[in-house]
């Protein structure tokens, strides 16, 4: 398999309402490496369907910027398209967080 | 009634003289003020000068439902009770999403005020034009939730109530005032309460029958589908729906800001608290606030072990203020929102005074001597429900010292205790911890009514785009939540003067006022609320007139606390802050709030708010820009604006 090809797994955490349109907390995808984070979006969209893409992107084409990703607990504000660009690796944990202040 | 929304009248009672009377709402009040927070505010300022003590009987507790309340705008639901606070010597108000403010609308009074004190404990009855003061020694000491059901036993199922409970009545400064019983709605802050109390007012029982008329019905209509559309689209809707307010703790884990044990640790065990637990295990009911489809208001009930059939509505932070006592047990979490919601108690104010006093016990600050037996150490649940059950009825030489709240309190005791009180101005913290997010400490600081997470909304920063940042605040920087300092000060007054709409018009801020992107945060609280309130009282406000509205009522209440002696010294937040590092490891462990950067934002702040920002005092040129050249006049002559602004500077 070449360099490219490689996949890339990842864990990961879907906080609501990423969660109901998953069916489930926790999933694993598999990318081609190198992967980013904007891959994993896709991916999910991909595999969940409309429900997954209005809670990611709403009714437009960027991602909604109140999503930070975690990668390994670091966190990336999804507000700005090169966020997007942030590199996953193999065996990564990815949570996807809606910033839900406000209480 | 006309259709514009509005009844027409005030109704005032004066609990000394006996006297009740009508005034009519003129366009003073309107034009400028249209309604809840801002025509409250108003009066409060004219009503009660500073020489007015909170517990004086010329106090004013004033009760102004939003400009919307009862239209069928979706959840127009607030209504705003105001009086100078007990607990901040300040402006001071609350805000509850109970049916009762409409039904005062209903009964044809857009603003019921209170003044005088009673001789002895009353309640006002009103049935659209009959207003009685009547007699109130039978419900003496009893629980919110037992006047409510007294009230709607006697006078049947469709009168609404107000009511403060054993707390209000002792003058605890923590009492809030509770709408229709124990578990529907509280306007919790500022120990408005307690200013009930000390006009041995104990409730307000109202039936309304008329009509809230609107001026444009199909211009309503169309706002409404172009609400619904915008919600439907909005993903910080569905969790609201799904878990009510408990959705709030995914937030607070990731960012490791939860202010545990009196807001020292930001990481903490929280998984007994998971939202999914009291969704499953714990939730009897969701329901809604008057005309809301987000829906987000839960009831639990435990049942097994020793709070078995205990229920509670439960709210977010009531659930954030027992980990800032240190207690992550959902079925005590429950029972101490029980506790507080029929004593009357605001859980904000009484967790955090608690928290302090736990503090104090660990440093040997307070002993058992003090506490009468009770081992207050954080996460003793069962010492932290029966000290709280003390405070409502100030039982105990200890318990009568926290009634005063956290800063009170420390004064009393003394001892070096000072360096745990958690407060703004007196008003004891909310929401998460400001450490390592410097709009939000700086919000804390500049909110009207002590510290406050809804008097703005403090996390814009968490969901703007830079070239959204740019456009409105002048600079991407604004849009970096850990970084960024340049624009914060633009974007908090933005986002004060956004949010006191809300208070306006009685729009729930979790509907209106709280967003996943900027454009639907504006689309609903600014462009949205212009139009319902347009289609309603048939004016033609632009958003621009809709912006300054809030910002009108904001420098209402900065001045009123100018009055009252505030200055930017008065504008800062605990130096535990500043100073200690935030414990327990996660995203934020080991962030303090820099100093430097709190003082650029805030000076920004001043600098957009044009008032002095070597003072924090507001200037004449500010107010007159907002028609407020009266309260401009009043200040210079009590010597309040600013040394450049009175001529005196060469
Ligand atoms: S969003 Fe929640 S708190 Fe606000 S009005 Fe609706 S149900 Fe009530």
């Amino acid at each position: 398999m070449s360099e490219q090809r490689r996949a890339v797994n990842l864990s990961v955490h879907l906080y609501p309402p990423l969660n109901s349109a998953a069916g489930s907390d926790r999933v694993q995808i598999a990318l081609d490496a190198p992967a980013t984070v904007g891959d994993a979006l896709e991916a999910l969209v991909a595999r969940y369907g409309a429900e997954m893409r209005r809670y990611l992107y709403g009714d437009g084409d960027t991602v909604v910027p109140a999503w930070t990703a975690f990668v390994n607990d670091v966190p990336v504000q999804l507000n700005r398209d090169e966020a997007l660009q942030t590199p996953v690796s193999d065996g990564d944990e990815l949570a996807l967080i809606l910033n839900l202040a406000g209480g | 009634m006309a259709k514009n929304s509005y009844a027409g009248k005030i109704l005032r009672v004066d609990l000394t003289t006996g006297a009740i009377t009508t005034e009519e709402l003129g366009s003073e009040y309107i034009d400028l003020f249209l309604g809840g927070r801002g025509i409250a505010s108003k009066i409060l300022y004219e009503e009660v000068p500073p020489e007015v003590e909170p517990f004086d009987p010329a106090n004013r507790l004033i009760f102004s439902p939003g400009a919307l309340i009862g239209t069928g705008v979706p959840a127009a639901s607030r209504t705003t009770v105001a009086a100078r606070s007990p607990l901040t010597n300040m402006h001071g108000d609350g805000h509850s999403g109970a049916s009762w403010g409409a039904e005062l609308k209903r009964a044809g009074y857009d603003v019921l005020i209170f003044q005088g004190k009673a001789e002895r404990p009353v309640y006002l009855y009103i049935d659209n034009d009959t207003v009685e003061i009547r007699d109130a020694a039978h419900l003496r000491g009893q629980f919110t939730s037992g006047v409510h059901s007294w009230a709607r036993k006697t006078f049947g199922p469709d009168v609404c109530t107000v009511s403060i409970g054993p707390a209000g009545e002792n003058l605890v400064r923590l009492a809030g005032v509770y709408h229709n019983g124990a578990d529907k709605g509280v306007s919790a802050r500022c120990g408005l309460g307690a200013v009930m109390g000390s006009k041995n007012l104990k409730a307000i029982v109202t039936r309304g029958t008329g009509d809230i008329g609107v001026a444009d019905i199909a211009a309503l209509k169309a706002a409404y589908k172009d609400y619904l559309d915008t919600i439907a689209v909005d993903p910080y809707v569905p969790p609201a729906t799904k878990y009510g307010t408990c959705r709030f703790m995914g937030h607070r884990v990731k960012f490791g800001i939860h202010g545990a044990e009196n807001w020292r640790y930001g990481a903490y065990p929280w998984e007994t608290l998971d939202p999914e637990i009291f969704r499953s295990d714990y939730q009897v009911k969701a329901g809604a606030c008057l005309a809301c489809p987000v829906r987000c208001r839960r009831d639990y009930r435990v049942r097994t072990g020793p709070y078995a059939g205990v229920t509670a509505k439960l709210e977010w932070e009531t659930i954030a203020r027992s980990m800032t006592c240190g207690v992550t047990n959902p079925e005590a979490v429950i029972a101490w929102s029980n506790q507080c919601n029929h004593y009357g108690l605001d859980t904000e104010g009484t967790g955090d005074t608690i928290a302090f006093a736990m503090e104090c016990f660990e440093n040997g600050i307070l002993t058992e001597k003090e506490t009468e037996g009770l081992v207050l150490e954080f996460g003793n649940e069962a010492a932290w429900l029966e000290m709280t059950r003390r405070i409502a009825l100030r039982q105990g030489e200890l318990a009568n010292i926290l009634a005063e709240g956290t800063k009170r309190a420390a004064e009393k005791i003394g001892r070096g205790s000072e360096r745990f009180a958690m407060h703004v101005k007196g008003g004891e913290m909310t929401a998460g911890d400001p450490r390592g997010m410097p709009v939000r400490a700086v919000s804390y600081a500049t909110s009207t009514r002590g510290s406050d997470h809804l008097r703005s909304n403090p996390y814009i920063e968490e969901i703007m785009r830079p070239e959204e940042a740019l456009q409105w605040f002048g600079t991407e920087e604004a849009a970096d939540i850990k970084h960024g300092v340049r624009g914060k000060g633009k974007m908090l007054k933005f986002s004060e003067d956004f949010v006191t709409i809300g208070d306006i018009l009685g729009l729930c801020k979790f509907a209106y006022y709280r967003s996943a992107t900027f454009p639907y945060l504006y689309r609903k609280g600014v462009h949205l609320a212009t139009r319902f309130y347009n289609a309603c009282t048939g004016r033609d406000l632009s958003e621009e007139e809709m912006l300054m509205a809030g910002e009108r009522a904001f420098n209402v209440e900065k001045a009123y606390n100018t009055r009252c002696g505030a200055t930017r010294a008065d504008d800062v937040i605990p130096r535990r802050f500043f100073e200690e590092p935030l414990l327990g490891g996660g995203p934020s462990g080991g962030a303090v709030v820099d100093l430097e950067k709190f003082d650029a934002i805030l000076t920004e702040y001043y600098e957009d708010r044009r008032w002095d920002p070597d003072t924090g005092l507001p200037t004449r040129a500010g107010l007159e820009r907002l028609g407020l050249n009266a309260i401009a006049d009043d200040l210079e002559a009590r010597g309040k604006l600013p040394v450049s602004d009175c001529g005196k500077v060469e």
